[in-house]
């Protein structure tokens, strides 16, 4: 009998909270591209430090080129081109979730010439250091969301020497698919990569975090964990974990609830606490992209989906406006719903098409019709209580907000509400529960001086300058062989050489 | 806002749920219908089996019940076969002053006898009779037809005129009463009753002529003097005095307008003369104004009129006075305040007596007339008014020729027996209105 | 209205007025089961009542000044509250205390403490109790089910009614309690109708399953403690007679389904639903054999409405006891 895994406890589940069959994948016979006519690259797309960029106004870019670089010592993610063309302006937006960042905007050439650095590697025997450069260079973050890159949460796993390695493939929001389409397409790649990202943090353990009722990714996924174990002929253990299909599930403390049953508090994480790391599916499909194939992170794949019944996944190159997206999956935009940035519970209502894009965060454009919500007294029925995954009194606490009592709505336990959405969706009333709190959690946070805040700042390279000249950054970690990696800090990464996956 | 996919859907489970429900409840009532069934038949076989035992009990549902505020259910005693064997009544009986029977009482299938009877008991001001008393009264009326009554008492008195405390009680004794009047013939008929142990036993009718001369009718009509059609007269008397010692009550005759009847065999002849008479004899009976007495006043009012009767009229050879009074001069009772002999006994008694003597002639009354607002019908017929008593013709509104059964009643309580019989008569009443319904 | 422009964007579609639609449909199965048992007079009780708790609710929320601010708002909690009222009525009960209730039940238990969401105690359960308490004489119309379908000069009557001697279910078959055969409330009595509507509601996760079932539980053992003496003898059909007896004529199956059905003061999760769940199956065990049918469906309810705010207040949250950690080498 399959162990199946949740961080609620109750006997009697509430479908409200499984959104798996808003979000039925159909898997697509070719995944769709989109070519945008130009895109607005943001220097800064999660946390860490904003990049500077590399070219100025009127040069010439290539696909994959690096055109923003962050200074070492910091944390961040150098930004890559997606299209080919010409750098149109660089000016400051504010995104959808608040973040004030430089923005570059290039215009497409539409001829789509790739960067020369871009090419795939033969030989991938190559060590855990060389992984690790590669990643930082590609300029991955995490792609589930919280934007952390990739590099940092190696470093940090390698810190707190980590045991285990889960990879979530939990995609619980609603209408969302596009983990589940890069797993069904590419599995390979979501195993080789996790393969290698375990190497590089040296750990010999992966999990992968699947609902019980995605069976399709279940058997891709095991088909090709057969495959690397052979292929790889790895002491790596590979297990599936199987969740009870629930939203929010893939959010790291409720996956350390479920799976360790452990309780973390705010500011805890997994590698301190349970001697893990976790990383999104996709994130470690790039990983492999980018050791494999060369390709740093300037694309990926969004699911365009909503409550009207449409759900299409494409592949889009980071920085591509919104407006761009829509008119290619729509032809003209429909006035009568919204576009969110993100899923229907947490996303951003997006008002400017044209000048919003999407980030290397950014999973799911959701569009919602425009239907008016009817509002009742609060009844004091509970439900927000019992469908909050942190365990907070939200009734009470946004009482307390309410009546300007925010301290003593501290005492809640308000300050773990991870805005996932849930109360205000489970409210029969339809009291605007989560987007109170969530509002009171960033003016705490921002009086308070949090150290979690994210930094909105410049970095201020000043000692940054000159031409930069056309990179990626991976022309530093061309293709070796095993002989020339002889480091005392390095360790081999146990792949068998010059085995073409 | 409730969208129409809910609306739908919701109205979908009201069509089901209300389906499932109508269907859950109908299955339940046939189900447990047979259980309840039984159940009430096994109670009702525990309630009844002491006085109707019957295969089945089925509620008699009427609106008839409703005129009888002491009837609280009636139920019909069904054999196997489904024949009524009876009726099984549960009567609450309350007297006057709110004392309570409470009992159940069976009757045949046909209104017409007690078959069963049983105390019940719950009551809080029970009506003076003990358990054994309703025993003794139980076994004097059961198996017994219905209506009844209780037996007059007969008291020991030395005053002439007897207490009266029963009802259509007919003192023993022999009663005469004769026509004021001669026939066309000349002829004043007169009948005479004997009564033993309160029933008729014999009655002869005959007359006898003004003329003397002339023989009795009966022994007329046998020489051929006096002839009717039919049966000669005399066999006609015969037929009709016997027919009376029968049926007890002269309405029973079924006399017609004409004063035939048809339902005595070869009685032709007029006998609206005979059943007046009867009906006066039977009223003496009950107010014990015998023949002696009845003949006595006769002679009271001759002598009222002149010293001597024997010049107005003669007797006969029975001790009878041959005198028409409304033939004859100087007597006549036309437009005088009596029209009985009894009546005139009667005025002449109140006149002469004290208040305190007319207290205990409670016979001295008048018979009422239907008309009974004058006066208060007591439990048994008997109005206890010291002022004016007044015997009345109906037990509990039952008329008198309709009783049935007397019943002797306990001697020392003699109201608490009749207010037991009074609960028997309900049902025989209800009965009687049922049938007459369901006809 | 809410605002357009914030998260989540994406609303269930259980509103509150949806929530108690469902909760009306659930209540069909037991007026059917009323109006089929006592006819004509059962449904004007409900249908008053229902009416009575709307009409009285929306006059005095304005009165008071708690009406609701939103347009789309519609409250039918109080003509849930009516009908759930109505039901628990007996069969020959004037529409006097009916008015009664219905005033109190608006006026007092719901408006006083701000209106709709406010309100301490359930709006049916409060009413009805005070009723049976302040006009016990008034409230003793039983009569036989199934029969005088038409009757209705019993909810014209103001006279007090007489002493009532309720029958012994052991003296009647138990497919005749199963059916409502007895005299009891109106919306009592057919318990197959009761359990059409709880099955309902659990298919339509529209109620609280939780103390639902720890109530009838903790009921059910406190009667097999409290009053063990009626299982002395070891006939076990007698005994197992006897329970389901309790479980049919007792009420709480009624409370369990309606009264815990609607969203306002009762637990929701699976503590708070136990605790509150054994306190009331005390109560209802404690008061089966000593009041009346009313009084022990009743107090139970409020008993749990009364304890909630105080239970969740005081019981930890979180699901996990204990964290785990992992040691770590440096």
């Amino acid at each position: 009998m399959t162990k199946l895994y949740s961080f609620y406890s109750g006997i009697f589940a509430d479908n409200a909270l499984d959104f798996s069959k808003r979000s039925s994948y159909i898997r697509e016979i070719m995944l769709e591209r989109v070519y945008p006519q130009r895109i607005i690259v943001p220097m800064k797309q999660g946390l860490g430090a904003e990049a500077v960029p590399t070219v100025n106004v009127g040069e010439h870019v290539y696909i994959g080129q690096c055109i923003g670089i962050v200074p070492d010592g910091v944390i961040g993610a150098p930004v890559h081109s997606g299209i080919s063309g010409s750098v149109k302006d660089i000016r400051k937006i504010v995104l959808p979730n608040g973040i004030t960042t430089k923005v570059i905007e290039i215009v497409s050439d539409n001829k789509r010439t790739f960067h020369e650095s871009i090419v795939p590697r033969h030989n991938l025997s190559i060590n855990a250091k060389t992984v690790m450069g590669i990643i930082k260079n590609s300029g991955i973050i995490g792609m589930g969301g919280e934007g952390i890159p990739v590099i940092a949460k190696i470093s940090r796993a390698r810190k707190y020497n980590v045991k285990e390695l889960l990879v979530n493939c939990l995609q619980s929001e609603p209408f969302a698919t596009s983990d589940l389409y890069r797993i069904n397409e590419s599995p390979d790649y979501v195993v080789s990569g996790a393969t290698a990202v375990a190497g590089a943090i040296g750990t010999e353990k992966i999990r992968f975090l699947l609902s019980d009722n995605r069976k399709a990714e279940k058997e891709v996924l095991e088909a090709a964990i057969e495959r690397a174990k052979k292929e790889f002929k790895l002491s790596v253990d590979y297990e599936i974990c199987l969740f009870k299909e629930r939203y929010p599930q893939g959010y790291y403390r409720l996956v350390a609830r479920a799976l360790y049953q452990a309780d973390l508090k705010e500011n805890d994480i997994l590698e301190n606490t349970v001697g893990a790391v976790m990383f999104n599916c996709s994130t470690m499909a790039s990983c492999w992209d980018t050791i494999k194939d060369g390709i740093p992170m300037f694309q990926r794949i969004v699911t365009i989906a909503g409550d009207n019944g449409v759900s299409h996944n494409v592949l889009a190159p980071i920085g591509t406006p919104i407006s761009e997206i829509v008119k290619s999956e729509f032809g003209a935009y429909d006035s009568t719903n919204r576009i969110l940035w993100g899923n229907a519970l947490t996303g951003i209502r997006v008002k400017d098409f044209d000048n919003t894009p999407i980030t290397k965060t950014t999973s799911a454009l959701t569009i919602i019709r425009k239907v008016d919500f009817p509002t009742a007294p609060c009844l004091h029925c509970g439900l927000c209580n019992d469908a909050c995954a942190m365990d907070i009194s939200v009734d009470v606490a946004y009482k307390l907000i309410e009546k300007n009592m925010g301290e003593l709505a501290i005492n809640e336990n308000v300050l773990s509400c991870i805005s996932c959405g849930l109360c205000s969706y489970v409210c029969p009333s339809g009291i605007n529960l989560a987007s109170s709190i969530s509002e009171f959690i960033a003016d705490y946070k921002k009086q308070n001086n949090d150290r979690f805040a994210t930094p909105d700042c410049d970095v201020g390279l000043n000692n940054i300058n000159g031409e930069w000249g056309s990179f990626s950054l991976l022309e530093d970690y061309v293709e070796k062989t095993v002989e020339d990696v002889e480091d005392d800090d390095s360790i081999i990464l146990p792949f068998e050489g010059g085995k073409r996956i | 806002m409730i969208t129409r996919k809910q609306i739908q859907r919701l109205l979908v489970d009201v069509v089901l749920i209300v389906i499932l429900s109508v269907s859950t409840i109908l299955i339940g009532m046939v189900v447990s219908k047979s259980k309840r069934n039984q159940r009430e038949q096994n109670n009702y076989l525990s309630l009844f089996i002491q006085v109707l035992p019957a295969s089945g009990y089925q509620k008699v549902e009427t609106d008839l019940v409703q005129n009888y505020s002491e009837i609280n259910s009636i139920y019909m005693a069904l054999d196997k076969d489904d024949t009524t064997l009876g009726y099984v009544l549960d009567i609450d009986y309350f007297n006057a002053e709110g004392d309570e029977l409470h009992s159940l009482i069976a009757v045949s299938a046909d209104g017409s006898k007690l078959i069963g009877y049983k105390h019940i008991g719950d009551e809080m001001h029970r009506i003076a009779l003990t358990e054994e008393e309703i025993g003794v009264l139980a076994s004097q009326t059961v198996d017994k037809p219905i209506p009844m009554a209780v037996k007059a008492v007969e008291e020991e008195s030395d005053s002439e005129v007897e207490s009266v405390t029963s009802v259509y009680g007919l003192k023993d004794g022999l009663y005469y009463a004769q026509s004021l009047k001669k026939d066309k013939r000349d002829f004043i008929d007169y009948v005479e009753i004997e009564v033993n142990d309160g029933v008729i036993t014999r009655v002869n009718w005959d007359a006898f002529n003004v003329d003397r001369t002339t023989k009795d009718r009966s022994e007329s009509s046998l020489t051929g003097a006096y002839t009717v059609s039919g049966e000669n007269w005399a066999t006609q008397s015969y037929n009709i005095c016997h027919a009376l010692i029968d049926y007890q009550d002269p309405d029973k005759l079924a006399m017609k307008s004409d004063g035939t009847t048809d339902i005595i065999p070869g009685v032709t002849c007029d006998v609206r003369c005979f059943v007046e008479l009867a009906k006066e004899c039977i009223s003496n009976s009950r107010h014990g104004f015998t023949e002696e007495m009845y003949i006595q006043e006769m002679i009271n009012i001759m002598n009222d009129y002149s010293a001597g009767f024997e010049d107005v009229c003669v007797k006969t050879d029975k001790g009878y006075i041959v005198y028409s009074f409304n033939d004859m001069a100087p007597l006549s009772f036309e437009g005088g305040s009596y029209s009985t002999i009894y009546e005139a006994y009667i005025g002449r008694n109140i006149e002469e007596d004290s208040e305190e003597d007319v207290e205990e002639h409670k016979s001295e009354n008048e018979t009422p007339d239907n008309d009974n607002t004058a006066y208060e019908l007591g439990e048994d017929g008997v109005v206890r008014d010291t002022q004016n008593p007044v015997l009345t013709q109906s037990v509990d509104g039952i008329a008198l020729s309709e009783v049935n059964t007397q019943i002797s009643g306990i001697a020392n309580s003699p109201e608490a027996s009749a207010e037991f019989v009074s609960g028997i008569n309900i049902a025989y009443k209800f009965l009687r209105e049922y049938f007459n319904w369901m006809a | 209205m809410i605002s357009k422009h914030k998260p989540p964007f994406l609303r269930t579609a259980k509103t509150v007025t949806y929530a108690y639609l469902v909760i009306l449909v659930a209540l069909i199965p037991c007026i059917t089961g009323a109006v089929l048992s006592y006819g004509l007079r059962a449904f004007i009780l409900i249908i008053t009542s229902a009416l009575l708790f709307f009409l009285f609710d929306t006059v005095f929320s304005r009165l008071v000044g708690n009406s609701s601010r939103n347009d789309n708002f519609s409250d039918i909690t109080s003509v849930v509250s009516g009908i759930v009222f109505g039901l628990l009525l007996p069969p020959n009960t004037s529409l006097m205390i009916v008015v009664i209730g219905a005033l109190f039940g608006s006026f007092v238990i719901k408006q006083l403490f701000g209106g709709v969401g406010n309100n301490l105690f359930n709006q049916a359960a409060a009413a009805r109790l005070f009723v049976e308490l302040v006009f016990p004489r008034y409230l003793r119309g039983y009569s036989q089910p199934f029969s005088d379908y038409l009757k209705v000069d019993t909810l014209f009557s103001i006279k007090p009614l007489p002493e009532y001697m309720a029958i012994d279910t052991s003296k009647i078959y138990f497919m005749e309690v199963f059916n409502g055969y007895y005299n009891t409330l109106i919306g009592v009595g057919c318990f197959t109708t009761i359990v059409i509507g709880m099955v309902y509601l659990l298919l339509r996760k529209n109620t609280k399953p939780y103390i639902s079932f720890c109530f009838i539980a903790s009921a059910l053992f406190f009667h097999l403690v409290l009053n063990y003496k009626i299982f002395e003898n070891n006939d076990i059909k007698a005994n197992l007679r006897e329970i389901a007896v309790f479980i049919i004529t007792s009420g709480i199956v009624f409370a369990a389904t309606y009264l815990f059905a609607v969203y306002s003061n009762v637990p929701i999760g699976f503590r708070g639903s136990l605790i509150s769940g054994i306190a009331a199956g005390f109560l209802a065990a404690y008061l089966y054999t000593r009041t009346s049918v009313a009084v022990t469906t009743c107090v139970p309810v409020l008993t749990v409405n009364l304890m909630t705010p105080i239970v969740e207040y005081l019981l930890p949250h979180g699901h996990i006891k204990k964290s785990y950690e992992v040691e770590v080498k440096e």
